[in-house]
């Protein structure tokens, strides 16, 4: 297999006026649409996916494969400017991100976005170009029982998100957790806390509940201090990344890239954990770890990348197998079988000017969108200067259609609602809602994997120590917790005695 | 004598043994099960439990250890009740008025909830978004939600 | 004063509406946009036969045709939308084996009148399951192999579902009380998953809608052992028939469009004979079979006799399986 003969074969596909084209116009709309609260990349590609109807498959598909970068990507520019996190894996860019923001640095935080996640799109598109196959085959190996662990591994990880008390964020791990089982149980068929409510039989749904913790909740305690200090953020200063900042962000970038490729292989939601597993590890590992929780840059450098990365490997599991590993991909073999290619194995023997077209146009989305983001900075932070009594009902108006257009449906739209008054407060009494929305998207695979390894292993605890992948996890993951939780328990610790 | 040197953990923790007794509660009739076969309610009644668990330690954490030093409280109750009634008014609205009409109530009603707020910009907001949000949802996206309702009599039926 | 002038105005609106009703006439229909509900996300099986339906209705009948996703509570909450709205041929909607004829029996409540049910306009296409094992952990080359291999080591052996209740789980249950084996479900939320950890090895089979898993089946990662449909399928014409082993084992994946209980007869019969029509062309047949997917087309009364065999018969294996009601 010569790879070179591949990739030109794809950049001859790629590189095609009419696919650049389509593929520019995806990142566009992406962009577009995924910057308004509440449209995260599932529901903006749902929603734009009959326009591709029309197209030759390449077409639609590099199309495609814009929008859901250019989603992710405005989805994180709304995390960062107005601390709404639109998808999962942008939840901790919001941390960060919207520290950054207040302090007059969103300029920095959204070219860092951009910039990291342009370096780990290229890494994991020549990753996927040489290693696709093998690393499905990595991918396989991840049965329940390694799933389970994983998430383990994930949720200890998840402390190191709180940057106040260790036990407040466990408790809003566990309330996550008991969120997350909401709706009708995997693994039963039984219904759990829907109190006959035929929306919840499919659980609460991740976007309504952040879009009420974070984004909500956030501008009640704006408005709360609206006379004190002044509302939003400091003075905006310089719109692009210092030396000093590049010189920050290199390391977290690299590290984020690696992390992400690998997880972003695994199907059952390894993107997911890519952003906050290399956000945990900046915070222990980086020399500026106190300011992390406060607008440090490698907080937003990390998890972008990895976020990126673990974006681009997502595809491995579906060209390779043919089976999708998350709602974007089941979206995008939908749009497959429409236009008449059956996903699967062999896609890339049967129809290699489409796999490696794609390839390459992951490449060149990601230079477009940096392309077309990099100037749209300034505008974005020139948003943040409206006053703040134009801005906030505006963003609350898309929040509720954002909200609506999840599921097509007003009962999104109350949840949301709800959530704002939860999340409002749990912050009055100072806990952090991030720990929250991570158990909350861990708990449920957590339950399902650890249920179905034991239904699979027929009730033998053994199977998470026998097999090896597994085994190393867990161990990973007490190691982990030791070193989360021995700083803090001397801190603690000393305090009591100097009571 | 225990005296509660931090009100706002002591509050905290009672908040999560209460969260984790409701969920007991309604998941009661949900079967447990046993660690080898877990029943729909086995995790969240071992959730719950430890849910709890950490509650009364952050109990007995703010019986020993004082309150930091945090910025003081402000209350502002007018913007909470009209912020998080803004997204309920809008839910119930929303398909008898139509998108265009409920954008407009909202915008104006939510933007009362500052005291930078005045009447000519919050409608002037309020109708730019209107147009905007249909436009963009109902025309371009194809949001299944009409600009009108069908309670803007004459014009709503024509939609 | 008031009051009399709120009576001329809702005089005018009945009168407004009167003249509407008269328009929904079965030979002017349909005079405005037309709504399909789909009680599925886009991107899915559903989603996609109500996209090609409603594309060709859009140009036979000169309406627009606009498909609305409204997913949730395994299609339950599209349907309780459609049976809600006005039966006047302006909503109509997609429905499946799973929506309208396995929940009436899995769920215990159904936000919508079981009874009524649906005026049933035409099937439009079904989906044959094709029984995959993973050959490294299943020896076993045909269904009559893998029932002796199963009973020689019962409970031993797991197949996967794309979740409690959905076809593919009750074809598994249909399989275990046909052929009298013991064999461990193992749910997944949607089949993606489940096809993945067949292949890998981590559940030894299932049962999966035939064009995704004919895929595997090619690329050699499963072994097929039958199909699940009483014919042959195209995409697999080498794999047999549940049902030359099993008599009358059947276990399609059907999608069909349905309007609401008390439409027009005239205005369903219209539209019946236009998707009948639009199924027989010969373009979208090409289209539907490259896809793996029978073709039918029925009567409305044809489709209600097959709705309730349909029922009956996942009614029975429900109740023989003793699968736990939502």
């Amino acid at each position: 297999m010569d790879i070179f003969s591949n990739l030109l074969l794809g950049a001859s596909t790629a590189f095609m006026p009419m696919n650049l084209f389509y593929g520019f116009i995806g990142c566009l709309l992406g962009t577009a649409i995924g910057v308004l609260p509440g449209l995260g990349p599932t529901a903006t590609i749902a929603m734009l996916l009959p326009i591709t109807f029309g197209l030759p498959p390449e077409s639609a598909l590099i199309m495609l494969a814009g929008i859901f970068y250019g989603a992710q990507y405005g989805g994180s520019t709304t995390a960062i400017l107005i601390n709404l996190p639109g998808e999962s894996s942008s939840v901790v860019t919001a941390i960060d991100g919207y520290q950054m923001a207040r302090n007059g640095r969103a300029g920095a935080a959204l070219a860092t976005a951009a910039l990291g996640s342009f370096f780990a799109g290229s890494v994991a598109t020549i990753l996927l170009a040489v290693a696709a196959p093998p690393l499905a085959a990595v991918a396989l190996n991840f049965g329940p029982a390694e799933y389970f662990s994983l998430m383990v591994l994930g949720l200890v990880a998840s402390v190191a998100l709180a940057s106040g008390s260790l036990l407040k964020a466990f408790a809003m791990i566990v309330f996550g957790l008991i969120l997350g089982t909401v709706g009708t149980d995997v693994e039963s068929g039984t219904p759990r806390y829907v109190f006959d409510i035929p929306e919840l039989y499919d659980g609460l749904n991740f976007v309504a509940v952040s879009m009420g913790i974070f984004g909500i909740c956030e501008i009640l305690r704006n408005l709360e201090g609206e006379h004190e200090r002044s509302v939003g953020v400091k003075r905006v200063t310089g719109l692009m990344l210092t030396k000093e900042d590049l010189k920050r962000i290199i390391a977290p970038v690299l590290r984020g890239t690696a992390l992400g490729s690998f997880l972003g292989v695994l199907p059952g939601g390894g993107a997911m954990l890519a952003s906050f597993a290399s956000y945990a590890m900046e915070k222990r590992i980086s020399p500026n770890s106190a300011e992390f929780g406060k607008g440090a840059i490698e907080g937003v450098a990390a998890p972008e990348s990895a976020n990126n990365a673990g974006a681009q490997t997502s595809f491995i599991p579906m060209l390779t197998l043919g089976i999708p590993g998350n709602p974007v991909m089941a979206l995008m073999v939908g749009a497959m079988i429409i236009q008449g290619i059956t996903p699967g194995p062999n896609v890339i023997s049967d129809e290699p000017a489409l796999f490696w077209g794609m390839i390459v146009s992951m490449w060149s989305g990601n230079l477009m969108l940096v392309i077309l983001n990099l100037p749209l900075i300034g505008l974005w932070v020139r948003m943040l200067t409206v006053p703040y009594h134009l801005l906030f009902p505006a963003i609350i108006g898309f929040c509720c259609i954002g909200a609506y257009s999840i599921n097509n449906s007003v009962f999104d739209v109350f949840v949301m609602a709800g959530f704002s008054v939860i999340g409002f407060a749990l912050s009055k009494m100072r806990f952090e809602p991030a720990p929250l929305l991570l158990g909350f998207i861990l708990g449920p695979m957590l339950e399902e994997n650890l249920r179905r390894a034991m239904l699979i292993s027929q009730g033998d605890p053994s199977i998470f120590v026998r097999s090896p992948l597994s085994l190393s996890l867990l161990v990973f993951a007490v190691v982990v917790l030791a070193l989360v939780l021995s700083p803090s328990i001397s801190r603690k610790r000393e305090e009591a005695f100097t009571e | 004598m225990l005296k509660i040197r931090n009100g706002r953990d002591f509050v905290g923790g009672v908040t999560m043994i209460c969260v984790g007794l409701l969920f007991i509660w309604f998941g009661r009739e949900l079967e447990v099960g046993n660690s080898f076969q877990m029943g729909p309610g086995y995790f969240p009644t071992m959730l719950s439990l430890l849910l709890m668990a950490i509650g009364a330690l952050i109990i007995v954490q703010s019986l020993i250890l004082h309150a930091g030093e945090g910025e003081p409280e402000t209350w502002n109750w007018k913007a909470y009740i009209l912020v998080i009634l803004g997204p309920v008014g809008f839910g119930l609205l929303l398909s008898g008025l139509g998108l265009a009409p409920t954008m407009l109530l909202l915008v104006v009603g939510m933007a009362t909830a500052s005291r930078y707020a005045n009447w000519r910009h919050s409608i002037l907001l309020g109708l730019f978004l209107s147009v905007c949000s249909v436009l963009l949802f109902t025309k371009l996206l194809s949001l299944p939600v009409s600009a009108l309702g069908p309670w803007i009599p004459f014009i709503g039926e024509l939609f | 004063m008031k009051l009399k002038r709120f009576m001329t105005f809702a005089a005018v609106t009945a009168a407004i509406c009167a003249t509407g009703l008269q328009a929904s006439h079965a030979q002017d229909y349909p005079t405005k946009t037309v709504t399909v509900v789909v009680p599925f996300a886009a991107g899915g099986n559903t989603d996609t036969f109500g996209r090609l339906v409603a594309e060709e209705l859009d140009k036979r009948l000169g309406q627009r045709f606009i498909v609305e996703n409204k997913p949730g509570a395994g299609g339950n909450i599209g349907l309780g939308d459609l049976a809600r709205s006005k039966p006047d041929g302006y909503t109509i909607g997609m429905g499946t084996v799973s929506s309208n004829a396995i929940n009436q029996t899995l769920y215990k409540t159904l936000p919508y009148d079981k009874e009524k049910g649906f005026a049933p306009i035409s099937l439009i296409a079904s989906l044959p399951n094709v029984l995959v094992v993973n050959p490294d952990k299943i020896k076993a080359n045909n269904v009559e192999e893998l029932i002796a291999f199963l009973k020689t080591e019962p409970g031993k052996h797991t197949y996967a579902s794309s979740g409690v209740g959905t076809s593919i789980h009750l074809a598994g249950e249909l399989l275990a009380t046909k052929a009298g084996i013991k064999i461990t479900h193992v749910p997944y939320k949607g089949s993606s998953q489940a096809i993945l950890d067949v292949v890998a090895g981590h559940v030894d089979m299932m049962f999966d809608n035939i064009p995704t898993a004919a895929q595997q089946v090619k690329a050699g990662k499963v072994k097929a052992l039958a199909v699940t449909s009483l014919e042959k399928a195209a995409l697999l014409p080498d794999v047999p028939t549940m049902a030359s082993v099993i008599p009358g084992f059947e276990a399609t994946s059907w999608h069909g469009l349905f309007a609401p209980p008390g439409t027009p007869p005239e205005i369903v019969e219209k539209l019946s004979k236009e998707v009948q029509a639009i199924i027989a062309e010969p373009a979208m047949q090409e289209k539907l079979k490259a896809m793996g997917v029978t073709p039918v087309g029925n009567t409305s009364a044809e489709f209600q006799t097959f709705i309730d065999k349909e029922t009956a018969k996942w009614a029975d294996v429900i109740k023989a399986a003793n699968v736990p009601l939502q």
